[in-house]
């Protein structure tokens, strides 16, 4: 059920207790909520927010940005739902590529392979009624009698495809999963932001929140999960670790905490001219969303992973979606050209390009001087694009443009040289990176469940774990890992 | 489609012209402005160009020629940041010289 702080019973000495506390109403958290508390546990969620439209946000998530522009406040939410409340549905699993090692991009390896995450990931697609588990776009456009990309000759050795799908409606959580939210397996607290988190001896011992009625109630737990996002996951641990430290005591010995943090670049590359018949041939499923089996599925443009070796490329995936709203050097001569060759009517995509993005450390969430009305020191956000992931954006639409012509696909304009990727570039709202996992405490923050390594009952789940980015969309794997962890602390095998 | 014949022609002309570097180094564009193209995209081809169009395919065809900026890339042919199919290239030279 669904309650506000200052409503919580306390108990003799004006505590709350529970068994496992989540921090955050977001993705991670009422998915892990929901797995927990069906498994048989006493869950509390702690959410700063309250139930959507919150607009607190615009006061609690200011702060400082120091780096590549962002925006701090739209690209997260604060309440019910969290920042599913603004996501669009996107849903890819990392592929095997993706969670490879590759020196040129840093981070770490992962500590799990895909088979390892697959029976949550697809336990996650079902959550969010993503259809078949078929990620393959030949494998889907052949079973709906349509071509791909691999139905044109010597394709295969210069592009590959990608596949999205599309959650279901609603996307917010604090909807697709009222039911839970508001039963009575559920307790989730709004008003609730937490202020402190208390450790001693390496175990997290409880937490203090602060209502706006002015309370400040003491939260006792056995586990507690941080599930706030992949800001203010880093925020809460950095603020543990400033009180740690001079005690001697740590949150992590890595040195990693809040460094190579990382978004997906998202970026105009280009400008694609298409015969009709190409756009509706065998890029029909990459120029629009089609509905399929019911449901909404888009295809984009990858390259062979044998090609990104060999070049040393951060994987780059990009869409091509319609537009009437170009204007290149030439495009109106060139797509009357483009028209007379064809035969046929020709339409201009824009090229639009979702990367990876290569570790960088210096790249990092960190703790302002600044604080908020309730006292808690600011995220300092710098973030950070290597280089190379500007090069390998300009590579990639030289790459599209020159298979397109080779292909004779369609006449390709690239504009993606380093300045203009620079001035136009931004994020997905993906916000990666800080609290890495992996096997060894000296190179990593938590470990492959989401546990802190020097506080192993403080568990993170959310992106803020993932060692490396690839360019697929958060949100699933950020369920599958929330569930492999909760199938962990419930002591499952399949954990 | 171009004859083999025509290909031919165009990419000795290119090779022979083309300036090597900072081929892909095109103005920037600006998104939302709604050009010609954009709003004839998708209509069937019309035999006679708009004079924005004819305009900009003259210059384009001056280019060609002059080998300004111009260069072959693994016989793909790249002017300002376009690709162009030879095809097209051989389009707008003949364009040009029947106009």
């Amino acid at each position: 059920m669904l309650m506000r702080a200052s409503d919580l019973p306390l108990d003799a000495r004006g505590r709350v207790q529970a068994d496992i506390v989540i921090v955050g109403a977001g993705a991670a958290g009422i998915v892990s909520a929901m797995e927990l508390a069906r498994g048989g546990r006493d869950v509390l969620v702690l959410e700063a927010g309250g139930p959507p439209p919150d607009d607190s946000r615009f006061e609690y998530f200011a702060g400082d940005n120091v780096g590549q522009a962002y925006d701090l406040v739209n690209t997260r939410y604060r309440g019910v739902g969290g920042a599913t409340n603004l996501w669009a549905g996107w849903c890819r699993p990392l592929d095997q590529f993706e969670m490879e090692f590759h020196p040129w991009v840093g981070g770490l390896p992962w500590p799990l392979t895909r088979s390892d995450l697959m029976d949550h990931s697809r336990r996650a697609a079902q959550l969010l009624d993503l259809g078949a588990w078929e990620w393959n776009v030949a494998k889907v456009a052949r079973e709906h009698e349509r071509a791909s990309l691999a139905d044109v000759p010597g394709s295969e050795e210069l592009l590959s495809s990608t596949l999205w799908r599309f959650a279901a409606q609603p996307l917010s959580f604090a909807d697709r999963f009222a039911d839970f939210i508001a039963g009575p397996e559920s307790r989730i607290v709004v008003d609730a932001p937490v202020i402190r988190i208390n450790a001693r001896a390496g175990r997290a011992r409880n937490l203090v929140i602060s209502p706006a009625s002015g309370q400040r109630i003491r939260v006792d737990f056995d586990s507690l999960i941080l599930a706030a996002g992949g800001i203010e996951n880093n925020r809460l641990l950095l603020e543990m670790q400033s009180r740690l430290r001079p005690r001697g005591q740590s949150v992590d010995e890595s040195g990693w905490l809040g460094r190579g943090w990382q978004e997906h670049p998202h970026v105009p590359i280009g400008t694609a001219y298409l015969p009709r018949s190409v756009a509706d041939g065998p890029l029909w499923m990459y120029t629009s969303r089609r509905i399929l089996d019911g449901v909404p599925i888009l295809a984009g443009l990858t390259f062979p992973t044998q090609t990104l070796r060999r070049q040393r490329m951060s994987a780059v995936s990009v869409t091509i979606d319609p537009q009437f709203g170009l204007n290149a050097p030439y495009a109106a001569g060139i797509g009357f050209a483009a028209e007379q060759v064809a035969g046929e009517g020709v339409l201009p995509h824009l090229l639009f390009a979702r990367s990876e993005s290569r570790t960088v450390r210096g790249s990092r969430v960190s703790l302002s001087p600044r604080t908020d009305a309730l006292g808690r020191p600011q995220a300092r956000l710098r973030w950070k694009i290597a280089n190379g992931d500007f090069d390998d954006l300009g590579r990639a639409a030289r790459m599209i443009a020159k298979a397109f012509a080779r292909l004779n696909l369609g006449v390709v304009n690239v504009d993606a040289g380093r300045t203009t990727l620079a001035q136009r570039v931004w994020g997905g709202s993906h916000h990666i990176g800080g609290a890495r996992m992996g096997e060894n405490f000296r190179e990593s923050v938590t470990d492959p469940f989401g546990a802190v390594h020097q506080i192993p009952n403080l568990y993170v789940t959310g992106s803020a774990t993932f060692p490396s980015g690839g360019f697929s969309n958060p949100t699933l794997t950020i369920m599958a890992l929330a569930l492999r962890q909760a199938d962990h602390i419930l002591g499952r095998s399949g954990g | 489609m171009a004859s083999d014949a025509d290909i031919d022609i165009t990419r000795r002309r290119f090779l022979g012209a083309a300036a090597i570097g900072g081929a892909v180094a095109a103005g920037s564009h600006a998104l939302g402005d709604v050009s010609a193209a954009a709003a004839s995209a998708g209509a069937a081809p019309s035999a006679e160009p708009t004079p924005d169009q004819a305009m900009q395919l003259v210059e384009l065809a001056r280019r060609i020629r002059s080998g300004d900026g111009v260069r072959l890339s693994e016989g793909i042919v790249v002017i300002d940041g376009w690709f162009l199919p030879t095809e097209y290239v051989v389009f707008i030279d003949r364009y040009d010289d029947g106009r």
